[in-house]
């Protein structure tokens, strides 16, 4: 084959990622790899950003994907946050635990 | 009159005061930070309504505008922060007690975001301002770190606004991909005329799906009724009023002014939000009928609520639109005033449990009624005000031909008076248990929560206050002004 890389290469990589990080979000069970899932989630968004931004020579998106860093950082941190006070509580991380909310 | 005085900074100023205030004042001064942060949102909701008209500067222009759907809208947002910081001065935080200030001034800097999204003309803006406000409200649902409902509600709540996010920013970049530009005028204008694109129908579905979390439509609204329940009730209030609020000021932009105001992604959408705003009126009325926690139930109210607003807004005219600004007040005021009573509730008993309302009008006669009157405009019996929407979203339905949403939309206003009338039927029919005493309000709470149900009542009569809202929501075609502005 050996043809170029072309936006469509990357954007479906970026929808594959995408779909992981979703499959990741729904299914697994422990809230940690949870909160990688979404991290999948938002950089698979970020490269389509980039790709998009260089394909179409435009920098705003490339400028977008400094916001989303820095989104998904304070995320992140305030995830984790929770999970260690959750963690101190219940001595588990695990969805299927979180049980205390149902009528 | 300056850009410095516009709420969004006011508020973030508000925020920031409190923190400064907490650290530098004396301990012996901390129980004074819960009336000075409502004295606060007070001066704030008085100043927004002549602050929030004015345009903006032109650094700004391409981010943000002023027009009547965001000047409405910022009154309404601060009147959900007033309510908040007041009822958060009732709220007892237990072990937190040390950080009230900060759980007094995150709410203002969520408020500050919700102006800037009632005003964002950019997706970049929509999507800043919009985690301004949700990394806020992970914060405050999982305020309380001792109790575990608390923080199994933010983690469930951080895991779905993660989700939303990460659909936000995809649509983002597809976005990008289809028309290479995010500004909502430039869109629609560089869009208009031309035959749609499947990149930019895939946009805009993704757009719509992360608001669809926002504003808890199926199928996107599993999370609502556990975090309504685990959060703090002011935050709860925060939740359920402005936040859902937000989603559908932004559908609204976008739909129905910019970005995708487009005939051909319109007919595309239109049915998505009809079957989606029939799913969700039906869901969230019939998942009502069992809940014994008035948390709970005012959740699924909220998604049955907000399923009208969608059928409503479905029709993508000009008449859903106002039907959607009204509809979103008259919620609030039948809303609010529940929150503020199950506040009291949870300080009385430590839970929202239906059943601390038996034998309420016995004892607190003014607050059982103001409270039935709100739970009747829910409801939406003539003459309240919940009523009038109601029948608007129907007119609306009626005229646009929609006939099977209209049918399942009438059906399910009936079967949800059968949940409206249940905390009725227990405040006045059902004996007070002798080991759990009722609820027991402050007199100036009773004065509030008369008040607002009055106004329901009020409303309902003289409904021409809010069609005048809708209106001017509506009036100059916020679009053109701004092109011919820059």
């Amino acid at each position: 084959m050996g043809g170029e890389i072309t936006l469509g290469h990357y954007l479906v990589l970026s929808g594959a990622l995408f779909l992981i990080g979703l499959a990741g979000v729904v299914l697994r069970r422990s809230l940690l790899v949870v909160m990688m899932s979404l991290e999948l989630l938002l950089n698979a968004a970020n490269l389509a950003l980039v790709a998009v931004g260089r394909f179409q020579g435009i920098p705003d998106p490339q400028v977008a994907v400094f916001f989303v860093i820095t989104v998904a950082a304070a995320e992140a941190a305030l995830g984790l946050a929770i999970l260690v006070a959750i963690f101190r509580i219940k001595k588990t991380t695990a969805a299927d635990q979180m049980a205390s909310l149902r009528f | 009159m300056t850009a410095w005085l516009s709420p969004e900074v006011l508020l973030v100023l508000a925020g920031v005061g409190l923190i400064l205030v907490d650290s530098l004042t004396p301990l012996s001064w901390r129980r004074l930070i819960s009336p000075l942060a409502f004295v606060l949102a007070l001066g704030l909701l008085f100043w927004t309504p002549w602050s929030s008209g004015q345009s903006v500067p032109d650094s700004w222009r391409n981010l943000f505008v002023s027009d009547g759907l965001s000047s409405i809208f910022k009154p309404f947002f601060v009147l959900c922060l007033v309510a908040v910081t007041g009822m958060s001065a009732r709220y007892r935080l237990g072990t937190e007690e040390s950080v009230r200030a900060e759980f007094l001034a995150l709410p203002f800097f969520s408020t500050a975001g919700l102006c800037l999204l009632a005003s964002a003309r950019d997706f970049l803006a929509v999507f800043v301002a919009l985690e301004l406000v949700s990394i806020s409200l992970y914060l405050l649902v999982a305020f309380h770190r001792t109790k575990q409902a608390s923080l199994e509600a933010g983690i469930k709540l951080l895991v779905m606004g993660g989700l939303s996010t990460g659909f936000l920013v995809m649509g983002i970049a597809w976005l990008y991909a289809a028309a290479g530009t995010t500004e909502f005028s430039r869109l629609l204008l560089e869009q208009a005329g031309r035959p749609v694109t499947p990149a930019l129908l895939l946009a805009a579905g993704l757009v719509v799906t992360s608001l669809a979390f926002k504003i808890a439509a199926v199928p996107f609204h599993a999370w609502a009724p556990d975090v309504y329940e685990g959060a703090p009730t002011p935050i709860t209030a925060f939740l359920a009023v402005a936040s859902k609020a937000a989603g559908f000021v932004l559908l609204m932009r976008i739909f129905g002014w910019g970005a995708f105001a487009l005939e051909s992604v319109g007919t595309v959408f239109r049915p998505i939000f009809l079957t989606m705003g029939i799913a969700t009126v039906t869901l969230g009325t019939l998942a009502a009928l069992p809940q014994r926690n008035l948390k709970r139930l005012l959740a699924y109210s909220g998604i049955a609520h907000a399923g009208y607003m969608l059928l409503a807004l479905g029709t993508l005219g000009e008449a859903g639109m106002g039907t959607v600004v009204a509809y979103l007040w008259a919620y609030l005021f039948a809303t609010l005033p529940v929150l503020i009573f199950i506040n009291e509730m949870e300080r009385n008993h430590g839970n929202a449990d239906l059943r601390h309302l038996d034998g309420l009008a016995r004892r607190e006669k003014g607050a059982a009624l103001g409270l039935m009157l709100c739970f009747l405009s829910m409801a939406g019996l003539p003459p309240l005000v919940g009523f009038s929407v109601k029948l608007a979203v129907f007119t609306t339905l009626w005229n646009a031909g929609e006939m099977p949403a209209l049918v399942v939309a009438s059906l399910m206003a009936v079967i949800g008076l059968g949940f409206y009338l249940a905390p009725i039927r227990a405040m006045y029919w059902e004996r007070e248990a002798d080991a759990i005493p009722a609820t027991r309000l402050p007199s100036f709470l009773v004065w509030v929560l008369l008040a607002v149900g009055l106004l329901n009542l009020l409303l309902g009569f003289y409904p021409k206050p809010l069609v005048a809202l809708a209106e001017r929501s509506l009036a100059p075609a916020p679009l053109n002004r701004q092109e011919s502005g820059r």
